[in-house]
């Protein structure tokens, strides 16, 4: 999420080595060890193991609605070829673009608007109000939007009381992307805020200096500039909106169900795990890709741009 | 601005003794596993609200005990739970009747001796309830049963519209059909109305006829819900007609001026049924049965028909005299009158089926068109 | 200061999308808080009047309270134990290199970008074989396994500001690399430790699909959410909503308190 493209994006080339250092020689590997071993094991037992297990798990059997140890590639081959599987994959694809699509477009003016147009101390607040949502509560938020849209809700009240019939808001792409919308763009905003934060004002004082009208200044020097972190907030995006378990559930009744209802709803064919870790294997690898795309967007636009100067 | 825990001197050790300090919390009583082994704790695993201290309250006095419940949400969840968690992590079950039928499989639940408990008290029909007995021998006790039909809006639908399953394929209904997310009665409506009796043991030729039948009703589709969001969306208006399910959902939204009722169409109704069975492993047998018994108990059953929002019926007649004498009312709108027409009326007029696995596919094969049916 | 109209225009119309758009994220907050004090059984236009019902109802009901506790403790636990390995981790990305570096930092970083549902489907099967199933301490490792990622990307911010000559300068004058850590830069990083702390009790407080798998009879507050979103629409929901909430939106600014991080430098001369 943002917090691993954070850190990754912050590690600049280190110049300490402890290796070369002198001081350090007498034991020089105990403190990193002390340091680093706890988190290693940590996150190989709470969350590489799991997963390795999981891809496992695809092999197994059910047996009298038991799960047990095997190699069968059964559970594989009845899910890829599955006609529910593929037309989910297609219908999750086509929800997680379009939010992310939305989610950047949205994003981008208001991130401008909050960099640039907002007194430090708004710009501040503005970022207080986004971080908040990130860690609130998602699904009772889900269960707010329901209670707004529904046919007897909020906002038909509203139109209801200015004479306009009731709106099918609940339940469709509308309020599916209502709610995808909901998760992925505080977070969206953000990323987008702190990199127009970080340019250089000087450019583009430089550039309207130069007589550069507004739009040309956002497509000339900001856009570019902050082309990784649209890459970013998009690739975020997708992930965030790809597996989604809540939005489909409570926003269209999963109709049609996205591969993470379909993950829950294998499982009822007489607790088929394996089949439903084929799911989530499936699923695994192509956010993998997603991302492995956007890391190498990003990064090859970059080095052209810097080759073309 | 220095704090001692941040400047004092602090070794390698104590840096480790930090990392530790999660342990330190767990020493506190409640950070223990799950109080399995505590004989003042009975573990059930059951539908929400199924531990309401309405229903459980005068146990836990009787017995100086405590009811710990795990709340899941439909039957797989509660095998999920039931697989993954050491033997005795859970004394009491209460599934319904397929899923009973799953934990017997699966080796999960004990044998009950048929004398420890009230069945004679219920009703003739119920005494030797089919889908409770394998082999011979008893593994749950039915605590509560009901019907499932169809269910509308009575603004949108009158009675007569809605007396077959044809109104799900009305023009008027395009758009407003709210399904109950999971194949077994949803299927199992459709197997009725094409006319399949008993409606899950039917042969491929059926089931596919079946199938087609249920495809052909996807553009009159409102979504496909949980139990909450079946509450909610009959309440709010996105679905006017639900196949499979009943009146222990209508009724409680009806008592709170929701305008929605159930019928059983012509073509004839599925009956659920709950029970409770011992989990093998329980170190706690004894309290388990009499957990069972309290349930069972003409005043545990009076409760269990009268708790808030979720409206059932009880199959023990000791339980509707009761209830016709503390509470008249009730039983009148719970339709459990010992006079004049009563739940048991359907019953007898043979209008009901079991709700029960498919017989001759495998449940992976429903659950597959289900889900087919769902993406399409 | 006369701008031409069509700037004013043009900024009237930015700061209206913003309001828009920040409107759209306050919505739900705001109708969870109103409809806790519905007197309605189903919260629907119009509202039925101001009522406390609800949230005395959750103050009875021990499922509740035993949720809220279990949900704090796992919270402490978490903030401890994430801040403690997120600091381990930043400090190791800060200051060493090593070849397995990237993946070391990817273990950390990657747990929040894994689906829940598929994250949590994954450690119930693999930790109830290690006999770890249906503990509170199971809920804090597998959440300290996803809130570590948070706490290292804080931290490690933080260390960005922290001078590369500092501690070199403290082994100069015969400090030991772990007591130029604890006096140079523990200190320094205490404010991001402090966000971390809270963040980390955040992100736990807020996370119920992993504990719904792994917790088994222990309840969190959320799972217990969950389950009444679930079972049956239930009045309660919305006011225990607002408790989350109000916890959840504590933790979360008294973290940004401590975090220094703004948008955008100030002081021009960094």
């Amino acid at each position: 999420m943002t917090a691993a493209s954070v850190t990754t994006r912050a590690s600049a080339p280190q110049r300490w080595s402890w290796l070369g250092r002198p001081r350090m020689a007498g034991s020089p590997a105990v403190l990193p060890a002390v340091l680093g071993l706890p988190v290693l094991l940590w996150q190989a037992v709470f969350f590489a193991a799991p997963l390795v297990f999981l891809v496992v798990m695809t092999f197994w059997q059910v047996k009298a609605f038991r799960l047990e140890p095997a190699f069968v590639l059964d559970n594989w081959s009845r899910i890829l070829f599955s006609a529910t599987f593929q037309r989910a994959l297609v219908h999750t694809f086509a929800v997680a673009g379009t939010t992310t699509v939305l989610a950047v477009a949205l994003a981008f003016p208001a991130a401008y608007t909050i960099a640039f147009r907002l007194s430090p101390r708004m710009r501040d607040l503005a970022v207080a109000f986004l971080v908040v949502p990130v860690f609130s509560s998602y699904m009772l938020r889900i269960y707010a939007w329901q209670i707004v849209l529904s046919p007897e809700g909020m906002v038909n009240a509203l139109l209801g009381g200015i004479g306009i019939e009731p709106l099918p808001l609940l339940g469709g792409a509308f309020s599916l992307q209502v709610g995808l919308l909901t998760l992925t763009l505080p977070i969206a905003v953000l990323i987008l805020v702190f990199a127009m934060a970080g340019i250089d004002r000087t450019l583009i004082e430089a550039a309207e200096n130069l007589g550069c009208r507004r739009a040309r200044v956002i497509a000339h020097v900001i856009a570019p500039s902050v082309r990784p972190a649209i890459m970013l907030s998009a690739t975020t995006s997708f992930l965030l909106a790809f597996g989604d378990y809540i939005s489909p559930l409570f926003m269209t009744g999963s109709k049609p169900p996205t591969l993470s209802i379909l993950i829950v709803d294998t499982v009822k064919s007489g607790s088929q795990w394996p089949r439903a870790s084929v799911i989530g294997v499936a699923m695994l690898v192509m956010l993998a890709l997603v991302l492995g795309i956007g890391q190498w967007l990003s990064s090859g636009r970059t080095a052209r741009r810097g080759a073309a100067r | 601005m220095r704090t001692p825990f941040l400047t004092g001197d602090i070794s390698r050790r104590s840096f480790l003794k930090a990392s530790v300090a999660a342990g330190a919390l767990a020493a506190t009583s409640r950070w223990s596993p799950a109080q399995a082994d505590d004989p003042k704790v009975l573990n059930y695993l059951s539908w929400p609200g199924n531990a309401d201290p309405y229903l459980v309250e005068q146990f836990e006095k009787e017995n100086g005990v405590k009811i710990r419940i795990k709340e899941y949400v439909g039957g797989d969840q509660m095998l999920a739970v039931i697989n993954q968690s050491p033997p005795g992590s859970f004394d009491v079950v209460l599934a319904d009747a397929e899923y009973m039928h799953l934990l017997h499989a699966a080796d999960f639940i004990e044998e009950l001796d048929p004398a420890d408990y009230p069945l004679k008290d219920y009703w003739p029909e119920f005494q030797q309830f089919p889908l409770h007995w394998f082999d011979g021998k008893l593994y749950g006790v039915m605590t509560d049963f009901g019907y499932l039909g169809l269910s509308y809006n009575t603004k949108e639908f009158t009675p007569k519209e809605v007396a077959s399953y044809a109104a799900l394929w009305s023009d008027k209904a395009k758009g407003k059909v709210g399904f109950f997310d999971w194949y077994l009665p949803s299927i199992g409506s459709i197997s009725l109305a094409n006319g399949n009796r008993p409606p899950f043991d039917i042969d491929e030729a059926h089931f596919e006829a079946v199938k087609q039948k249920l495809f052909t009703l996807k553009p009159q589709a409102s979504g496909f819900y949980t139990i909450a969001d079946i509450f909610s969306s009959l309440t709010n208006g996105r679905a006017q007609l639900v196949p499979g399910i009943g009146e222990w959902i209508t009724l409680g939204l009806r008592m709170n001026g929701v305008p929605v009722d159930t019928v059983i169409p012509e073509e004839g109704g599925l009956q659920w049924t709950e029970s409770l069975s011992i989990v093998k492993g329980t170190p706690k047998r004894d309290l388990a049965r009499k957990f069972i018994q309290y349930t069972t108990s003409p005043e545990g059953q009076v409760k269990m028909a009268t708790k808030v929002d979720n409206k059932k019926s009880i199959p023990s007649i000791p339980g509707w005299k009761l209830l016709n004498q503390t509470m008249p009312k009730e039983a009148e709108i719970l339709r459990m009158t010992l006079t004049g027409p009563n739940v048991m009326d359907e019953y007898k007029a043979k209008k009901i089926q079991f709700r029960q696995l498919p017989k001759q596919q495998e449940i992976s094969d429903w659950n597959d068109a289900w889900s087919e049916f769902k993406s399409l | 200061m006369n701008r031409p109209l069509a700037t004013r225009l043009s900024r009237l119309a930015q700061y209206g999308f913003l309001g828009a758009l920040f409107l759209f994220i306050a919505t739900p907050m705001l109708v969870i808080v109103v409809f806790s004090f519905d007197a309605n059984r189903f919260p629907t236009i119009p509202w039925g009047g101001f009522s406390l019902e609800w949230h005395r109802a959750i103050l009875d009901d021990p499922m509740i309270r035993d949720a809220f506790v279990n949900s704090v403790l796992v919270g402490l636990g978490t903030a401890v134990a994430s801040t403690v390995l997120g600091f381990a981790a930043a400090y190791i990305d800060f200051r060493y290199r090593f070849r397995l570096k990237l993946p070391f930092v990817l273990l950390v970083a990657v747990p929040p970008a894994v689906p829940a549902t598929i994250l949590g489907m994954a450690m119930l099967a693999f930790l109830s074989r290690l006999g770890l199933f249906g503990r509170l301490e199971t809920i804090m490792a597998c959440h300290v396994a996803i809130a570590t990622s948070f706490s290292m990307a804080i931290i490690r911010l933080r260390l960005n500001d922290l001078s590369r000559d500092l501690e070199p300068a403290a082994w100069n004058l015969g400090a030991s690399p772990a007591a130029a850590l604890v006096h140079v830069v523990l200190p320094f990083c205490k404010p991001a430790l402090i966000a971390s702390f809270f963040l980390s009790a955040a992100v736990s407080f807020d996370e119920f699909l992993i504990a719904w798998f792994v917790g088994g009879v222990h309840e969190t507050l959320p799972v217990r959410i969950l389950n009444l979103l679930q079972g049956q629409v239930n009045p309660k929901i919305n006011a225990v909503g607002t408790v989350v909430l109000v916890v959840s939106v504590a933790l979360v600014l008294i973290a940004q308190r401590f975090t220094g991080v703004r948008a955008g430098r100030r002081t021009p001369t960094s």
